[in-house]
């Protein structure tokens, strides 16, 4: 082995060594040799949402190799999922990703619609867009909070948290709950809004759009996150596309890829919204774009909140029980991390006979080796918090 | 299918498909959404992997699907065209069995290493699902609606 010759030539040396400072000069032979060193990161590890090990092969500071291990979450979902009806199905589905719960459901949702040709009403399409849109603000306020935690800096999380309070508290009038919705239905909502919604939104919006200048000032001109983030994990986007990594990971390298204005699903077809996109995709693009994708997010809900039709909240004449005919279907949204695929086969039986979730940091973990390759030690951290992942998300 | 275009592909040419996919230039496949496989064996088949990709210049998709042997399943790897390819052929090789020829590290990535069996095959038992038929539903009302 490599490191036993290393070893052996060390020993030879160790008479020059305990020479040192007596006086004789040193004659290295080739240059100063270091010794490759593993390093064990997490599974518990407060940058990494969860429990995500990361395996690191360095070289002094510098990282030669970074293996992530994961699978310390996975909570085989997906074979669950073919043994329970499509609702039983949602309250799984909910769950892999905890902090885009509703955005999770809808893509569910909207696969057994699709394959079962329910047609959705007009109200409850326009209230499921800003439900979703309101849950990715939760989601992105809680890593633009957290992230800069994990750079050292304290106070942003309290601001992120504020807005998130009054959010949770909005979403949870409507549906019930705090975290987990379970709002959605095959064929349209639960419920519809409670009275005073839309009032109350709009002082929300109003309030997360003036406090978001505020930390945008904050957070984003501060002269350490650049220190910290500027260049750090720069990602090419060749290699985000290969990689399949989607949402702010793929669009801050430049490339925008987003499902809701690709393949626009629900009303985002009728909605105006840019799609953000970083130039240099490092972590600082990572965290723009997060920050953009907010703004983009309090847009869509004020078109939601203007177009609002009354009419029903759910499709008349559901089957009692649904049941999932014979054939596929694949149904990819756009999650707050990421893109968020279902591919549903079905066998005519009340449970999907497979069920695949494509989720996104599960590509978007894939490519970390990439991003720490030659990165130093102290930028890991900035390195994994930038790429945004639940590790829920990751094992399923 | 649903707006993605479905591809069946023999085994021996899987590997040549995804190379033109990815390629050419009017195709342009240079996205991996997933790979995955379906357990056919009940309903008489064999095990079948399941590539989706999709093309970020052109907006497009497509399916592209391979038929492996039920008993010893094989199938050629991508992950040197997409590397993304990777990890998802490694999910599908633990859960399903599906050896995946050439590909550069298979090992296990979600399941415990001493973890015996492939989880998503259709023979795998859940075993909470066999000690309790369905949990959370009142007594009777299954029957009545039946």
């Amino acid at each position: 082995m490599d490191t036993e010759r290393e070893r052996a030539l060390f020993s030879s040396q160790s008479e020059a060594w305990m020479l040192r400072g007596g006086g004789i000069d040193l004659v290295v032979d080739d240059g100063l040799r270091t010794e490759e060193m593993l390093l064990n990161i997490g599974p518990q590890h407060p940058s990494t949402h969860g429990v995500l090990r990361v395996v690191l092969e360095l070289d002094g500071e510098r990282i030669v190799r970074a293996e992530p291990v994961i699978g310390y979450m996975h909570r085989a979902a997906e074979k669950l999922a073919e043994f329970r009806d499509p609702l039983q199905v949602m309250v799984l589905m909910n769950r892999h990703d905890w902090i885009s719960a509703f955005n999770n459901e809808i893509g569910w949702v909207l696969a057994v619609e699709t394959m079962l040709g329910i047609e959705v009403p007009e109200r409850a399409q326009w209230i499921r867009t800003m439900l979703a849109e309101w849950n990715r603000i939760l989601n992105h306020l809680m890593f633009c909070g957290s992230y800069p935690l994990e750079l050292g800096a304290m106070t942003p999380v309290f601001y992120a948290f504020r807005e998130r309070e009054m959010i949770q508290a909005l979403l949870e009038s409507t549906t019930g709950a705090r975290m987990h919705h379970s709002f959605a239905r095959i064929g349209g909502l639960k419920d519809d809004l409670p009275r005073g919604f839309v009032r109350q939104s709009r002082e929300v919006l109003a309030w997360v759009r003036a406090k978001m200048g505020e930390f945008e000032d904050l957070v984003m001109g501060n002269e350490i996150i650049h220190a910290r983030t500027r260049n750090v994990g720069v990602l090419p986007p060749g290699v985000a596309v290969a990689y399949g990594c989607s949402g702010p990971v793929l669009q801050a390298s430049g490339v925008p890829m987003d499902p809701r204005r690709d393949e626009p699903y629900l009303k985002y077809g009728e909605v105006e919204f840019d799609v953000p996109v970083g130039t240099n995709g490092d972590s600082y693009d990572r965290l723009w774009v997060l920050v953009q994708r907010i703004y983009e997010s309090c847009r869509i809900i004020e078109q939601c909140l203007d177009k609002l039709p009354p009419g029903p909240f759910v499709a008349p004449k559901l089957p009692k029980k649904i049941k999932i005919p014979a054939g596929e279907v694949y149904v990819r949204t756009e999650n707050p991390l990421g893109l968020m695929g279902y591919y549903v086969v079905g066998d005519g039986g009340e449970a999907p006979y497979r069920l695949k979730m494509r989720t996104a940091s599960f590509s978007n973990v894939s490519v970390i080796p990439e991003l720490l390759r030659g990165a130093l030690v102290p930028d890991l951290v900035s390195v994994l918090g930038s790429v945004f992942f639940v590790v829920g998300d990751v094992d399923r | 299918m649903h707006g993605h275009a479905v591809v069946r592909v023999a085994p021996a040419r899987y590997v040549e498909a995804a190379t033109l996919l990815r390629d050419d230039s009017d195709l342009a496949f240079d996205y991996i959404e997933f790979l995955t496989a379906v357990d056919w064996r009940p309903k008489g088949g064999g095990f079948e992997v399941v590539l989706h990709v999709a093309s970020t210049v052109h907006n497009h998709h497509c399916r592209l699907k391979v038929d492996c042997d039920a008993g010893a399943p094989h199938c050629p790897t991508v992950s040197h065209l997409w590397p993304g390819a990777n990890w998802h052929e490694r999910e599908t090789w633990e859960l399903f069995g599906i050896v995946f020829d050439g590909h550069p590290h298979l090992v296990k990535l979600v399941l415990p290493e001493q973890f015996e069996g492939h989880p998503l095959r259709k023979d795998f038992v859940l075993m909470s699902r066999v000690a309790k038929p369905w949990p959370g539903a009142a007594e009777g009302e299954e029957e009545e609606e039946e």
